[in-house]
């Protein structure tokens, strides 16, 4: 039988695999040691020299022993860019940020250049996080050629290339981020919006009616976050009740909605009738913050709305009120609108 | 009429003796068999290689900083967290405890008791201290009667819905009609969440601005594992041989599947443990089907259905981040059990949607999903089981057939131990789950002896599946709870 061709043949195709495994699995193995090994070296420094590091950054010694790049171990490299992150994420000095900016312009320039044109998404990705948070200004002209270039290969690179871009070159920012190389959607535009300067975010108020769709409607949501509590917000969004656009009406109305207060009733009776239930929704919501002689009526009539989210919302907005519980106790006992009725016996309930 | 058939017969052995049709059945199999294996093995090893370049894409990112700034999102969008509970009395406070030290903005517990016989609903009231409430509840999906409505003072975000027994199912679709937000996640009464699963499961469906309708996390064998209030500690391979062999299923499964099938939003299953979807399209193809066993994938194929036949670019997507621990089965009775009932919902999926197999309306899912569930997961254990005989009869039947027997057998082998030796090493080099070197050895090890028992104790237990199918016999899978909670106590107290 061992003379047999074919079980000669499956042996040694057998053999091969088991020796491609064996490579790999000695390679890993080795891959490993080394890595415990640099750990372990990294450890070592970073235990010598934390002092040392922290004197030249919080206290702003100046430390001749830190500026010999030159003879820089590649491990030695990487323990101080490890070291530099931990700093950038926890304190927020603005000094520490600028040592750390500086102490790089003249000795990592190298380091970190390299790390932006890698082969890797990964450690890329990393370098333009370095040239972010450290604010490698240096790095400027090299990101530049990267979007001239296009020489970024996914989203995620794009979006943090835009918010370096931001701090630097305002005009170039807002080319890409009016008519971004990618789709920008709500995400996109949202992910971007909190780290930008409060200068972009008034240009965008005022020059709202030709922003990209995406960007009003996140913009506004952005803004009710935020919750801006300066009049002239308000005096904003209520412009924009009359939009032609639901969604931004519907935004609007919620913004609103975290502001609290409103100027007049005027603008906003009519959508007690409106064929979208989100505005519906949004005015039940709101009518909180209006005079009972105004928004009794329109809340009573919320509450018999068709949709289900409009009765709720009526509903429990009119629990809150002081006035309310006297108008849910006569609904939930009238015999003309069921659904009303129920309504009000549940939040009732709850209340 | 018998001497007739007689003859025939008689003059079919002249013309072609018995040895004949042995030899030509044979080789006829033999070479169906051969081809099948060397296709599944090139199925197989090209999503390995697409799931190393994958790994590598990720592997030199700075983690930390990149979580920490997608972790911040402010936006996210409310989530409602149903948890379905048929005798559950034991556990599922503990559950409802670690549902509620997630890291969200905005969620809701949404306990629903399924007809329970043991005190599952009087241990949630009296925990909780809830009271009934009346409430209206909107009948988007059509369930069994709900016999009352309860909340908690102390945590308004708890709602206890108390039903009428209907299944699992049936349970989710009530906590569906029940819930407030937008989207719901299901989850199963064993599962260890961490505290920031919700966020990463949601993370796709936010970053693609809805374009992603439904999301699951990629889950792992928890036995073993030291786990300290909900989060995975130290992951150690324990001593279990059933344990081990489904570490390093899980493994293949993983490189050599969901990276790619997710890919190419061609993934069907994804996992029942801990899954998002999205609401309004759940309501829109139908909810949960209560007739099936395997209601996750039923859910999913019905999702990817209904946005082909509506013509609508939604992607349902699989989260390679560890979200979700669950402890696997550790002895051959709930091993079988859960093979079992797997391959019966997979079946019971397939045929219900059987016309979408190469019809080209159904693009990826109809051409690729739809044919690579029914030739690799479907008719793979049928197909080994032949190729197991086949080398069985051969071997006995001797020197003449030897040839296709020790071809096959080679293939076997490469099919089983090998591919799962290069999931194991993919995951040594890149995720790195089990870092004792020694572990690396041990799960080589013991995918040496995949082919001669693993396998073919799964195959049977598929097989099992299959007749049940056949024999249409429901058995109602109850959530049998496993102690991990226990132990989770026992460690906590350890510490």
């Amino acid at each position: 039988m061992i003379e047999n061709q074919t079980l000669s043949y499956a042996l040694a195709a057998s053999a091969f695999l088991l020796l491609i495994i064996s490579v790999l699995f000695f390679y890993l193995i080795v891959m490993r040691v080394r890595q415990l090994r640099r750990e372990q070296r990294i450890k070592d420094y970073l235990k010598e020299y934390q002092d040392v590091w922290y004197r030249y950054l919080v206290l702003g010694e100046n430390i001749e022993r830190l500026h010999s790049s030159r003879i820089m171990a590649p491990y030695i490299k990487e323990a101080v860019d490890r070291l530099l992150t931990a700093y950038v994420s926890s304190v927020s000095n603005p000094d520490v940020i600028e040592r750390i900016g500086h102490f790089c312009s003249l000795n990592f320039q190298k380091y970190y250049r390299s790390m932006l044109h890698h082969r890797n998404w990964g450690v890329r990705m990393n370098g333009l996080y370095r040239t972010l948070d450290f604010k490698l200004s240096f790095l400027l002209p090299d990101i530049e050629q990267l979007l001239k270039k296009k020489k970024y290969t996914s989203e995620e690179e794009y979006l943090v290339i835009l918010r370096i871009l931001s701090m630097y070159n305002r005009s170039l920012f807002l080319a890409h981020f009016y008519q971004p190389s990618y789709p920008f959607k709500e995400f996109q535009y949202k992910s971007l919006l909190p780290y930008l300067d409060e200068s972009y975010i008034e240009e965008f108020i005022h020059s709202f009616d030709s922003l990209p769709p995406y960007l009003k409607i996140s913009l506004l949501d952005y803004l009710s976050f935020d919750s801006r509590m300066d009049l002239s917000y308000l005096k904003f969004y209520e412009n924009l009740l009359t939009n032609m656009e639901s969604e931004i009406r519907i935004r609007a109305l919620k913004a609103i909605g975290h502001f609290g207060t409103i100027t007049s009733i005027h603008y906003y009776r009519r959508f007690v009738d409106s064929p979208y239930w989100e505005e519906r929704l949004m005015l039940a919501k709101l009518l909180f913050h209006v005079d009972e002689k105004d928004a009794k009526p329109l809340l009573e009539k919320l509450v018999q709305d068709e949709s289900w989210w409009v009765r709720k919302q009526a509903a429990i907005t009119l629990s809150s009120l002081r006035y309310g519980i006297e108008v849910l106790q006569r609904i939930a006992e009238q015999k003309e609108d069921r659904y009303a009725a129920e309504m009000a016996k549940e939040i009732l309930q709850v209340g | 009429m018998q001497l007739k058939w007689q003859k025939r017969s008689y003059k079919w052995g002249n013309f072609m003796e018995l040895s004949t049709i042995f030899i030509w059945m044979h080789t006829f199999f033999g070479y169906f068999i051969i081809f099948y294996m060397i296709l599944i093995i090139g199925i197989y090893s090209s999503m390995l290689i697409f799931a190393y370049f994958y790994m590598k894409k990720g592997l030199r990112l700075d983690k930390i900083a990149d979580n920490d700034k997608s972790l911040k999102m402010i936006y996210s969008k409310p989530v409602s967290i149903i948890v379905p509970a048929y005798n559950e009395e034991l556990g599922v406070i503990d559950t409802i405890h670690s549902l509620l030290t997630l890291e969200y903005p905005q969620f809701e517990i949404i306990v629903v008791n399924d007809g329970s016989k043991d005190g599952t609903l009087q241990t949630v009231i009296d925990h909780f201290k809830m009271r009934q409430v009346h409430r209206t509840i909107k009948r988007d999906l059509s369930t069994k009667e709900v016999r009352g409505i309860y909340e908690s003072d102390l945590h308004p975000n708890i709602v206890l819905v108390d039903k009428v027994n209907g299944g699992k199912a049936d349970a989710l679709n009530v906590g569906i009609n029940i819930s407030l937000y937008p989207y719901f996640c299901s989850i199963d009464g064993d599962s260890i969440l961490s505290t920031t699963s919700l966020l990463r499961v949601m993370q796709p469906i936010i970053s693609s601005n809805d374009d992603v309708i439904a999301a699951g996390g990629s889950v792992r064998i928890a036995n073993g594992a030291d786990v300290q209030m909900g989060t995975v500690v130290d992951s150690v391979i324990p001593n279990n041989p059933f344990v081990i062999m489904q570490i390093i299923e899980y493994l293949r499964a993983f490189y050599m599947g969901r990276i790619a099938l997710s890919k190419f939003n061609l993934v069907l299953i994804i996992s029942g443990a801990f899954s998002v979807f999205s609401k309004k399209w759940v309501i829109k193809a139908g909810g949960y089907s209560v007739n099936t066993i395997g209601e996750d994938m039923e859910l999913v194929v019905k999702l990817h259905r209904y946005m082909l036949d509506h013509k609508l670019k939604k992607r349902i997507e699989f989260v390679p981040d560890p979200v979700c621990w669950t402890e696997a089965p550790d002895n051959l009775q709930d091993l079988r059990t859960q093979r079992r009932r797997w391959h019966q919902g997979l079946l019971g999926s397939l045929m219900i949607h059987k016309k979408m197999t190469f019809n080209p309306k159904y693009k990826q899912i109809g051409l690729i999903s739809f044919p690579y569930f029914w030739l690799v997961e479907f008719f793979g254990p049928i197909i080994e089981l032949l190729g197991y005989l086949y080398i069985i009869i051969s071997f006995m039947a001797g020197e003449l057939y030897i040839d296709s027997a020790i071809i096959l057998t080679t293939l076997f082998l490469v099919y089983s131990t090998f591919l799962s030796m290069f999931a194991i090493l993919l995951e040594a080099w890149s995720i790195n789950t089990y870092p004792r070197i020694r572990d690396v050895f041990k799960l080589i090890g013991f995918s040496l002896s995949e082919t001669f028992w693993f396998r073919p104790l799964t195959i049977f237990f598929r097989l099992e599946g299959i007749i049940y199918y056949l024999r249409k016999r429901e058995d109602w899978g109850q959530l049998k709870r496993r102690g991990l909670s226990k132990k989770e106590e026992e460690s906590k107290q350890a510490v």
